[in-house]
């Protein structure tokens, strides 16, 4: 089988020793930093970007994911011992985790969301080397105006994702798109919106943006609050779950994964919304439902399966057509550029090590979390008790040489106040920065390939409607674009993100 | 008369960025035609849809009136937060790694006002050193332990 010697080859890069470290200090600080209250794994990705510009690709990419799924797992400690969602996909968490806790059955809550996660990781893994190579291949047949139109239903889900008005969000991604010409136009040479600096040709940072909207500006989120307050955090007690537990957690487990896998895929979705769909699917179909919201197990195992799962397939888009289906992936494709590796279906052919490598290394971290988060819950429930007033100057200082140290150079680091000021204040008006920064990452790539479908179709603008494909993503991203608007999702829409804040 | 000042906001915002970034597009920047698209193609198409977006959030904002209390403004901690982070800039290269990261960190630590003076000396303190350790000496970060003012 194809998939078993190409998993075979990923398994030969990610288990090198160096990649294995890679790995592992991915997870491992992911985790740390995924723990503390108030960084989620957004800012803890921003955080750590500049240190994996060192490495490889893969070993890159491979920390970066280490990272992603680690802060995931750590969020959920922060959710089951402190009732604070570390990050947003595990705030259902809290609901019957903190219970748990409360109960004395901490250690069971948190066994049964490690073992949720390493199945459901184990599932997404297989599930991403079958279906990321066929997609990869339907991608060949892409030309520009598919590529324009794809990047297009990408922009257009990621309103999905944010929780306010429409128009909006809108307006955000179209801000990102622009912003993101900033520099030198790849076909004429010519300077654009520069304003005469020399620093700018390069165009903005991406690292330094990243940073300013969401590290700098959840720090300002955070010191607006009087006072951060913490509830105590419960004690951990006895690790292991019964015997009933086990058989309690199965159903929920594969329910969950199944859940996570497929929203996953879907542009807009990840680990947040599947996590909280797989709660209430959970809850309806659950026979111990009575129990949910008073420390079920399910109600911990089935969410944290499921945006394991989610947080997975998410990659599957990204890898295989250089689109990312959210704004950790945005992210991502932004670490592949800086790489030198341009995100896309080329990909897999053109760098298979770092494919499959990635692939495979998301089973070996996940193993890793495994091992590594149960014994170490004393470690972390240290992490809990870090004041807010020694991290955010911590915080500050990590953005700051990041920044530096990636090029060397100051000018960035006056990029990330603007970008933390800019943030806070959009954020402030009810504008979400995720569109922005999907609009900022993708906006070069969706005007060269706008350019070179007008090229060739000698700028006939129907190319785009007349190509079947194109034309078929196109009517994708007007569907998501209505119902995004009709105001029965909308506010369905904003009572999930009301409940997760 | 009421609106809604949130969405007001968010239009002009929008259209100022539509309105400049378009005015740069066409008047700086060659255009080109739908064939062959200069430079200012794509961002002028950007800038028109931007100002739509902004007449619209503006216009909504007569209409649907209803907002959310625009909250607390941490002007102590936006001031103080952003002029760490510049003092770093300023600063980086003629302090050092060690003297540097603690003015910053110590000015970040006067954003809240929770954190004792005396407090702030030793988280900043602890915090330079941490970097400094982690960054220009494991780590190699081309940014020296005393920077140029010391004479290094």
């Amino acid at each position: 089988m194809d998939v078993f010697n190409n998993l075979s080859l990923g398994f030969s890069v990610a288990l090198l020793p160096i990649n294995l470290m890679y790995c592992f200090f991915g997870v491992f600080m992911g985790t740390a930093i995924g723990v503390l209250p108030g960084i989620g794994p957004l800012a803890t990705i921003a955080l750590l970007l500049p240190f994996t510009f060192g490495l490889t690709p893969e070993g890159s990419l491979i920390m970066l994911a280490g990272i992603y799924y680690g802060s995931q797992y750590g969020g959920s400690t922060t959710a089951i011992l402190l009732k604070l969602p570390g990050e947003a996909a595990s705030a259902v968490t809290t609901i019957d985790g903190y219970e748990m806790a409360r109960k004395g059955r901490a250690g069971p809550a948190l066994a049964g969301a490690a073992i949720g996660s390493f199945f459901a990781g184990t599932v997404a893994t297989f599930l991403i080397a079958l279906a990321a190579a066929p997609l990869t291949y339907l991608a060949f047949s892409f030309g520009p105006a598919e590529y324009f139109a794809l990047i297009l239903v990408g922009l257009v889900s990621s309103i999905a994702l944010a929780s306010g008005s429409v128009t909006k969000a809108v307006g955000m991604i179209i801000l990102g798109l622009l912003l993101s010409l900033t520099g030198t136009d790849i076909y004429t040479g010519a300077r654009r919106f520069t304003f005469g600096s020399r620093e700018l040709l390069d165009g903005l940072d991406f690292v330094a943006i990243a940073m300013g909207l969401f590290g700098i500006t959840e720090v300002l989120r955070n010191l607006e609050k009087s006072n951060l307050v913490a509830g105590s955090i419960a004690k951990v007690g006895r690790i292991m779950p019964s015997m009933s537990d086990f058989k309690r957690m199965i159903a929920p487990m594969i329910r969950g994964t199944a859940i996570g896998s497929m929203l996953g895929i879907l542009p807009g979705g990840g680990a947040l919304l599947s996590s909280f769909v797989a709660y209430n699917v959970e809850k309806k179909v659950s026979p111990n439902s009575k129990e949910f919201g008073h420390g079920a197990i399910e109600g911990v195992v089935a969410p944290e399966s499921a945006n394991n799962a989610g947080a997975q397939t998410s990659f599957i888009p990204m890898l295989s057509l250089g689109i990312p289906s959210n704004v950790v992936m945005a992210l991502m494709i932004g670490a592949l550029l800086l790489q030198g590796v341009v995100p896309g279906p080329g990909v897999i052919s053109n760098n298979p090590t770092l494919f499959w490598g990635i692939i495979a290394s998301m089973w070996v971290g996940n193993a890793m979390l495994l091992m590594l988060n149960l014994p170490l819950v004393g470690l972390w429930v240290k992490l809990l008790q870090i004041p807010y007033s020694v991290l955010f100057p911590f915080i500050i200082a990590f953005c700051c040489i990041g920044v530096f140290s990636m090029n060397n150079s100051t000018f960035g680091i006056y990029q990330i106040a603007i970008a933390g000021l800019v943030g806070y204040l959009l954020t402030k008006l009810e504008c979400e920065v995720p569109p922005f920064i999907l609009g900022f990452v993708l906006g070069p790539m969706l005007e060269e390939h706008f350019r070179r479908a007008m090229l060739i179709s000698n700028g006939d603008v129907t190319v785009f409607a007349t190509r079947p494909l194109s034309a078929f993503l196109l009517v994708i991203a007007m569907i998501v674009l209505v119902v995004v608007t009709l105001p029965a999702v909308n506010k369905k829409r904003e009572e999930v993100f009301i409940e997760e804040d | 008369m009421s609106i809604n000042r949130k969405d007001f906001a968010t239009g002009a915002i929008f259209a100022a960025f539509g309105l400049s970034y378009g005015y740069m597009s066409l008047t700086t920047m060659a255009v080109g035609t739908p064939v062959r698209m200069g430079p200012g193609f794509f961002p002028a198409m950007l800038s028109g849809a931007l100002l739509v977006i902004a007449a619209f959030v503006m216009v909504r904002s007569f209409v649907r009136t209803e907002e959310t209390p625009f909250g607390e403004v941490p002007w102590r901690a936006i001031i103080l937060v952003t002029l760490a982070i510049v003092t770093f800039a300023l600063t980086a290269r003629g302090l050092g790694m060690l003297p540097g990261m603690f003015v910053a960190t110590f000015i970040a630590c006067t954003a809240s006002p929770k954190i004792s003076p005396l407090r702030g000396v030793l988280i900043s303190a602890g915090i330079a050193a941490f970097c400094t350790l982690l960054f220009t000496i494991a780590l190699r970060v081309p940014l020296p332990v005393f920077g140029s003012w010391f004479g290094a």
